[in-house]
């Protein structure tokens, strides 16, 4: 069985039904099963006479379009392996963009690249791969397509994670790992073929793709579906489309809910009694940060324990724990300057207070344990990695057998994510790597660092970032600590970094602090810590905001 | 009115306090770049804040391109000033000033339905100037020159061919420009009917709406089966590359659209295939119409403040006439077939002043001109 068997069964049984309401320029456009299974079938084609070798990566880079969704199934029909790929911001640097997009695309040696015409003329050569542009693609043409055969355990997709450079790692997902997650997951968060999907979620991002995506079309949910950018600028847009059409799930990172909830003015209210879950997810979650949505639209009829979290990656397809839908949240309040230490202790003021939500327990497939450095497993409350195993575990990372090695021993994956197990109950305190997680995107700190070392003025190697929670805009911002140079004048090289940091690596930097010569404290071997700079950094300042 | 000093200071006090900065160290030419943490969600914020303290509605891109504070400021100014204008010209006619639409039959059908809608008729004195030559209408029914200055708002439909007259005659309006609706795809067979003539009972004809193989089929001497054989022999061949057609009408549509505030191309080329969404090629029906109108008055800052959503619901509600479907001209099979028109079936009728034809009855009449 694979997703598009399950996808098939669903056009053929409601073929004129809405798959999607796609929204862009406010306009919104239904789509049926039948036209997402027949464009498909288009693309599946194309790909065919563009000599696209069978089982190679296509890379889909596009900006929110309805092409979206008939080139990557299009891609599975055809037999090769799609994969979204985020398209870069408009002040990265394009020429940077490429160089760094030509290392990963000759390391998984791509067979297809879909993009847009203007940002292709900076891509230069891609080898073999088949170069596609949206602007010549002809959905009109209709065409029945012999799809690939395909098993269980073949690649359906890759989900790529962050990274600039060659860290990109392609999380390898088969089709019944898939279909597993989908088996397992759905149920506990009561989604069926009676619930419809409220999203606003770029499709490159695992929250977008599987949970708004790849779930919706292996089930037969309708989705509706905002246009990323157009959502930051007008959020509520996704409160009127839930309205309208009755949602009954949304996933949304925890700023999201900050930002539904501190846009809202004036009299108007929704009807938003539809919705069963509002599920909180891929950036640390707070209960603060849920209760300030749920308190905000209470008066819309919203159901006060609609709001739930999960714990998710993309190396587990999607969720790995549920908080239990109809239960009110669980959390503890915990030392933040200890917690940046991996320590679990309470709180030393009221400023050192930080709250850690419960992630639920895991969702019936799959199993979860806490090792030390060592490996071996910690027993309840103590704080360690967080290890899963389960019938919806990735396959491995493509073409990276080390990290897979690193990452995947014994049958379990080594998330990398620091925390605690309580009554069954899985809780996140942070990560083990340099992994930051800002606005649901994840970036790492020694390429923020790399960037930083880089700009004149600083003194090379003698900086540090790491990223700390805000409670007022309800994510997690960079914090960048540099030394300067003698004569350096502060106002241009903060003004330079802070562009450097977002060129390079395309986030922006929430803080950035300039620190006396000699003063960033150093680990016995002579490296910067990151983690004693950043517990430092907590006890000093305290909380913003 | 508030000077540019105090202006600037309200906009450097809402920018500190998303940003947690001091407003006295923000300066006209400190730039998103200076501040910490100014990413598009908190730009979303500030921009909010923004509209409530100065009562204004600003354009999220529009303010996220601005260099510096000072231009934000300036951009704030503009703003304002403009609405103290829009608002000084309506007291100014007696509390309504002139709005023009300027267009074919569906700017008119615009025109007679803002009337009707209360927010836009009672404060504003509507104008429907046709484009075209139109029986009763002479140029007396252009405002004066006076009437013409105080013009807040021009909607004027743009056709390759014709523009407003004197544009600079309604220098104080705010104009906002969108597109003849004329969809050809569905008729590309299209050509003036020569034996059309006006009637005592039909003003503008029996049928105007010709053919060009038909025409050729008449000059030839046919008529009845030989006439109808004919005909669909050689409109099938006339049809052979539709998906060039296509192709055509769609790079027609980029070309009109493509310096004008409100675009329908993708609403229009996004739902013909699921709807019958046109009568005729110049009769859309009145949804579509409706979706012009709320694009034109989202466009033109005349929502209110709804929500986009809101101002399609209110103009569905508004926009209900059975516009252009007592004429509905019939759908060559082949075209309904290869574009995949999900509305056709091969023994659908049209509407023909007040009776129904399958598309066979209704070729047969036209060529034997039995109508």
């Amino acid at each position: 069985m694979t997703i598009l068997d399950r996808l098939e069964s669903i056009v053929a049984k409601a073929p004129d039904q809405v798959f999607c309401y796609f929204v862009k320029n406010g306009v919104e456009t239904p789509i049926t099963w039948k036209q997402l299974w027949d464009r498909a079938q288009v693309y599946a084609l194309l790909y065919e006479h563009q000599k696209v070798r069978r089982n190679s990566v296509i890379v889909i880079m596009l900006h929110h379009s309805d092409h979206l969704y008939y080139s990557f199934v299009g891609a599975m029909m055809y037999g090769a392996v799609p994969s979204f790929m985020p398209y870069p911001t408009p002040k990265q640097d394009l020429g940077l963009f490429w160089e760094q997009h030509h290392i990963l695309f000759t390391r998984i040696e791509v067979g297809g690249l879909l993009t847009y015409r203007e940002i292709a003329g900076n891509i230069g050569d891609i080898g073999s791969a088949a170069m596609m542009l949206l602007e010549d693609i002809n959905l009109a043409a209709p065409v029945v397509y012999e799809r690939a055969p395909a098993q269980a355990a073949d690649i359906a997709l890759l989900q790529h994670s962050s990274g600039t450079t060659g860290v990109k790692k392609g999380v390898m997902l088969s089709h019944g790992a898939i279909l597993a997650q989908a088996d397992a997951y759905a149920p506990t968060i009561a989604l069926d073929r009676s619930a419809t999907i409220a999203s606003w979620l770029p499709l490159y991002h695992d929250m977008g793709l599987i949970a708004c995506f790849i779930l919706p079309i292996v089930i037969g949910v309708p989705i509706v579906h905002l246009d990323p950018f157009e959502w930051v600028g007008a959020p509520l847009a996704l409160l009127d489309k839930t309205q309208e059409h009755r949602a009954t799930h949304i996933w949304l990172p925890n700023f999201a809910f900050n930002h539904l909830a501190m846009n809202r003015r004036g009299e108007k209210k929704w009807d938003l009694s539809s919705l069963r879950v509002v599920s909180n997810c891929s950036e640390p979650c707070k209960i603060e940060s849920m209760d300030k949505f749920s308190r905000t639209f209470a008066d819309c009829s919203l159901r006060p324990d609609a709001a739930q979290v999960c714990y998710a990656m993309a190396e587990t397809v999607f969720a790995a724990s549920q908080t239990s839908v109809g239960r009110p949240l669980k959390s503890y309040t915990l030392s933040r300057s200890r917690l940046a230490e991996q320590i679990v202790a309470p709180p030393e003021s009221d400023a050192d207070r930080q709250s850690v939500a419960s992630c639920g327990e895991t969702i019936p497939s799959m199993r979860v344990k806490v090792v030390d450095n060592e490996g071996s497993t910690l027993s309840d409350g103590l704080v360690g990695e967080i290890c899963l195993t389960g019938p919806s575990l990735y396959s491995g990372y493509y073409h990276l057998p080390e990290i897979t090695a690193q990452k995947f021993r014994d049958g379990w994956h080594h998330t990398g994510d620091m925390g605690f197990v309580h009554d069954g109950e899985i809780y996140v305190t942070g990560r083990k790597d340099d992994l930051l997680i800002v606005r649901g995107r994840n970036y790492y700190a020694h390429d923020i660092e790399a960037s930083m070392s880089a700009t004149d003025g600083v003194h090379p190697g003698r900086v540090v970032s790491f990223a700390m929670h805000n409670e007022m805009i309800g994510t997690a911002e960079v914090i960048c600590l540099a030394e300067l140079r003698p004569g350096a004048e502060e106002p241009i090289v903060r003004r330079e970094l802070r562009a450097n940091v977002e060129r390079d690596v395309g986030v922006v930097v929430g803080k950035i602090v300039f620190v006396p010569s000699g003063s960033l404290i150093k680990t016995t071997s002579g490296k910067i810590s990151r983690k004693d700079n950043a517990a430092r950094y907590a006890a000093n300042l305290g909380v913003r905001h | 009115m508030a000077g540019a000093d105090d202006n600037f200071a309200r906009v450097a006090n809402v920018v500190g306090r998303i940003f947690g900065v001091p407003p006295s160290e923000i300066t006209p030419s400190t730039a998103a770049a200076d501040i910490d943490g100014w990413d598009s969600v908190s730009h979303a914020m500030l921009t909010l804040e923004l509209e409530d303290e100065f009562k204004i509605r600003l354009d999220f891109e529009q303010t996220a391109s601005f260099k510096d504070v000072g231009a934000l400021a300036e951009h704030i100014r503009g703003k304002a000033e403009e609405q103290e204008n829009v608002q000084a010209r309506a007291a100014k006619r007696d509390g309504k000033p002139l709005m023009i639409l300027f267009g074919n039959c569906q700017a008119e059908v615009l025109a007679g339905h803002f009337k009707t809608y209360p927010p836009l008729g009672k404060n504003f004195d509507i104008r429907y100037i046709p484009n075209y030559f139109k029986e009763g209408v002479t140029n007396d029914t252009m405002p004066s020159p006076e009437e013409l200055a105080s013009c807040a708002f021009l909607l004027e439909q743009r056709t390759p061919h014709v523009r407003f007259p004197e544009p600079e005659r309604v220098s104080n309006a705010k104009v906002v420009t969108y597109a003849s609706l004329d969809f050809n795809i569905l008729w590309p067979l299209h050509a003036q009917e020569p034996r059309n003539a006006p009637r005592p009972d039909l003003p503008h004809g029996p049928n105007g709406y010709g053919d060009r193989i038909i025409n050729k089929i008449v000059k030839e001497g046919l008529s009845g089966d030989a006439g109808w054989k004919a005909y669909v022999e050689q409109s099938e061949a006339a049809l052979s590359n539709l998906p060039r057609l296509l192709e055509i009408e769609q790079q027609r549509w980029a070309l009109m659209e493509r310096d004008i505030s409100v675009g329908m191309s993708d609403f229009v080329f996004g739902a013909f295939r699921k709807k019958r969404i046109y009568s005729t090629y110049n009769h859309p029906i009145i949804g579509i119409i409706s979706e012009m109108a709320s694009r034109i008055l989202i466009s033109a800052g005349l929502d209110g403040g709804a929500t986009p959503g809101d101002v399609r619901a209110l103009m569905s509600a508004l926009f209900r006439s059975p516009f252009g479907e007592e004429l509905q001209a019939p759908v060559h099979p082949r075209i309904a077939r290869e574009l995949e028109l999900a509305w056709w079936t091969p023994d659908l009728t049209y509407n023909w002043h007040g009776h129904r034809f399958t598309y066979e009855q209704f070729i047969r009449r036209q060529i034997d001109w039995t109508v």
